[in-house]
């Protein structure tokens, strides 16, 4: 696997690599918009980590860029109180974002969540059925169970459910889920989502205040959590 | 021209009945003189006569006196000279009693009118002085400045006929107006078009070389201003410039203040920055250097701790710039929630989130059927009941449970963050949400902690249009709650 790191700061260059070398990725380091579009075309890499702050060239633009000839995972870093940055860039297209300073172990995860999805893009369920800890989703019968008790969901909460597992551990945006599952036309009726997603917790979490699979991203979206297995 | 077409008809009226009331008051002394054969008893019938022009002269006014006299003499001498029912004034005794009568009421009615005038003179300055003084008691009683001019203006009103009045102030370039009478009046037409004319006054308000601005009078009495009333309005004037000054003055001290504040952060900031950043600092340095020095080699568990240091000494940091950004903010007043409604269980789930499984373990969580959605800008309340908790959790007993209540309360949706720690100490309550504040026996602990959270938490809450206060629990422990305005429409 392959991963293009661009970012303008050399210390975090150094430190990206390292620490995906160690995972057996391998790295190429960008150290601006310009030079990570050339090395792009160059080499396609597998995953683009994209900083979105930087001189000249930044990221937004290089994202922009990279989404008219190529669908490769990109996960952006973005640094703390800018969601309306992260939420145009995932818009634009990134897959997911990572807020400075972040940890290793919380990128490699991301990578992997965004690496296992864009494998199976687009496609049906991944598979007929899926299990996380109590919660059991059944696409065959359209079934969902928690700790073995059947659970009545409405057809909108079941797609909403479904869509969340087939992208799990990404980030979707308020947007994104509501044109996945209402349509282009609903996608800005953030309150409905909400009051959907407070439904379905209280039918698919143990404790609502303290859910383990639907997270909520501040003001984004929200992230199906489930271990990778 | 109607009003002046009514007074004309009032005076008219007036003038009539003082006729109609005379003549009466005439025919009916004159008939009980005779029923009652006065002037057979009495030597001098014309002498009872001239008691009725004097009450005349004393009750009605110097016109209606001679009337009286007139209608007197004319009775006098119908009735009751001989040869009677004849106007017979040949004799001088006639000639003299119509010339007494005439003269008593001349001269009574001029001194009445006189004493009136001495005494609506009286009442005027009573009516000035009293102007003064409520004009005064405003100035001194009235801080803002908007009521304090409004009631001068009051007071101009009662001392000259008003039909419209306003204070204009020129100090920040463009003429505004502070006050204006009657209220509301700021927006018609004639304050534009208002110059010095016979019957609006353009009267400047300036004290010790400072022009505040001015004061417009538009006028509905005639003719121009009496000297009393000119000097009446100049001392009133005198009290609004004194108006003017003290908001001048006290927009001067708010500056000041400001200034004195943006230092004080100063200050807390850069000793915030070199004390409290330097132990993070310190220890990562620490533990960097100590994997990296040569030397006899490092057990697993010795690197593992220096390793584990860094990793939590980076989060503290982390933790610590944030604090700033929120406090810089929050002095820049630049907190605009983005209201958005939020499922209850979703600010819960978001703020819980924000803890660790164990500190989770501690906190309990009641959530009411009342409320299950919150009018809320997310991130902001999100912030105010993460930093609320930590608190709690942190101030109290490691075994110590702490809870948040979150329900309705009539119009208000109420989040409660209670603990059962030290509580708070009455000078730490006054103290609490004050930027840089630390309750005493914490500042030279180890506890970390700069005293930002609370002073954000009630900024957010403000910003909110809310309101956080604490107090103690009765059985130990503290309360923290959070009062947030509820929507009228129960829908969004």
């Amino acid at each position: 696997m392959r991963v293009l790191v661009i970012d303008d700061e050399p210390q975090i260059r150094r430190a990206l690599r390292a620490g995906l070398e160690r995972t057996d990725y391998q790295v190429m380091l960008a150290a601006s918009g310009e030079e990570g579009l050339d090395m792009a075309s160059e080499h396609p890499p597998d995953l683009v980590i994209l900083d979105l702050a930087m001189p000249g060239t930044d990221g937004f633009h290089v994202l922009k860029e990279l989404r008219t000839w190529t669908k490769i995972p990109v996960i952006v870093l973005s640094v703390r109180d800018q969601e309306e940055d992260k939420i145009k860039a995932l818009d634009l297209g990134a897959d997911d974002y990572l807020t400075k300073p972040f940890g290793v172990g919380e990128l490699l995860a991301r990578m992997r969540a965004v690496l296992r999805r864009s494998a199976n893009e687009d496609e049906g369920p991944d598979e007929t059925v899926f299990e996380h800890g109590d919660l059991k989703v059944d696409h065959a019968h359209r079934e969902v169970t928690v700790a073995g008790e059947k659970v009545h969901l409405t057809p909108k909460e079941y797609d909403l459910l479904t869509c969340m597992v087939h992208f799990r551990n990404r980030v979707l945006t308020h947007r994104q889920l509501l044109s996945k599952v209402w349509g282009a036309e609903y996608a800005d009726d953030t309150h409905t989502l909400r009051v959907h997603i407070a439904n379905l917790r209280n039918k698919v979490e143990k404790d609502p205040a303290r859910p383990q699979h639907i997270h909520t991203e501040t003001r984004i979206g929200y992230r199906f959590k489930a271990e990778d297995k | 021209m109607a009003t002046e077409l009514t007074s004309e008809r009032k005076q008219w009226k007036k003038f009539l009945a003082s006729f109609v009331f005379t003549t009466v008051g005439v025919l009916l002394f004159t008939a009980l003189i005779s029923s009652l054969h006065l002037d057979e008893q009495v030597a001098n019938i014309s002498m009872l006569y001239l008691f009725l022009v004097i009450l005349a002269a004393l009750v009605i006014g110097r016109g209606a006196a001679i009337w009286t006299s007139v209608a007197s003499f004319l009775a006098f001498n119908w009735f009751f000279v001989t040869p009677r029912h004849t106007f017979n004034v040949t004799a001088l005794t006639d000639w003299s009693v119509l010339v007494v009568f005439l003269f008593v009421a001349t001269v009574t009615g001029q001194l009445m009118a006189l004493l009136k005038a001495r005494a609506w003179e009286a009442r005027q300055h009573e009516r000035e002085a009293a102007a003064l003084a409520e004009a005064s008691w405003a100035v001194a009683s009235q801080l803002d400045i908007n009521s304090a001019l409004l009631e001068v203006l009051r007071q101009v009103s009662k001392v000259v006929d008003l039909e419209s009045a306003a204070f204009v102030s020129t100090e920040t370039g463009a003429p505004v107006v502070v006050a204006a009478f009657p209220v509301g009046a700021d927006d018609i037409p004639w304050l534009e078009t208002a110059a010095e004319t016979h019957e609006s006054l353009k009267l400047p308000i300036r004290m010790k070389d400072i022009d505040f601005g001015y004061a417009i009078l538009k006028l509905s009495q005639k003719g121009s201003l009496t000297a009393s009333q000119q000097r009446i309005i100049d001392s009133l004037l005198g009290h609004s410039a004194i108006v003017f000054q003290r908001e001048h003055l006290m927009q001067a001290e708010a500056k000041a203040q400001a200034l004195a504040d943006a230092d004080r952060l100063k200050t807390a900031l850069l000793s915030m920055v070199s004390h409290d950043f330097r132990s993070p600092l310190t220890s990562i340095k620490a533990s960097v250097s100590t994997l990296m020095e040569g030397g006899a080699p490092l057990d697993v568990e010795t690197k593992k701790g220096l390793h584990h240091a860094i990793d939590q000494e980076t989060d503290r940091l982390n933790r610590m710039v944030g604090n700033i950004l929120d406090l810089s903010r929050l002095e820049a007043d630049a907190w605009h929630p983005k209201l958005e409604w939020t499922p209850v269980s979703e600010l819960i789930g978001m703020t819980l989130d924000q803890f660790s499984p164990d500190s989770n373990k501690r906190i309990d969580v009641n959530m009411s059927s009342s409320l299950t959605e919150i009018n809320v800008d997310c991130v902001q309340m999100v912030q105010v009941i993460k930093n609320l908790v930590e608190n709690a959790l942190k101030y109290s007993k490691a075994e110590e449970r702490v809870e948040i209540n979150i329900f309705r309360d009539e119009d208000t949706a109420v989040i409660e963050v209670l603990d059962r720690g030290r509580g708070i100490s009455d000078p730490d309550l006054e103290h609490l949400f004050e930027p840089f504040y630390r309750a005493k026996e914490l500042q030279e602990s180890s506890v970390p902690g700069v005293g930002v959270g609370l002073a954000v938490c009630r900024g957010l809450v403000e910003a909110h249009r809310g309101s956080l206060i604490a107090k103690n629990r009765d059985n130990g422990g503290a309360i923290f709650r959070v009062n947030l305005p509820m929507q009228p429409a129960g829908n969004p």
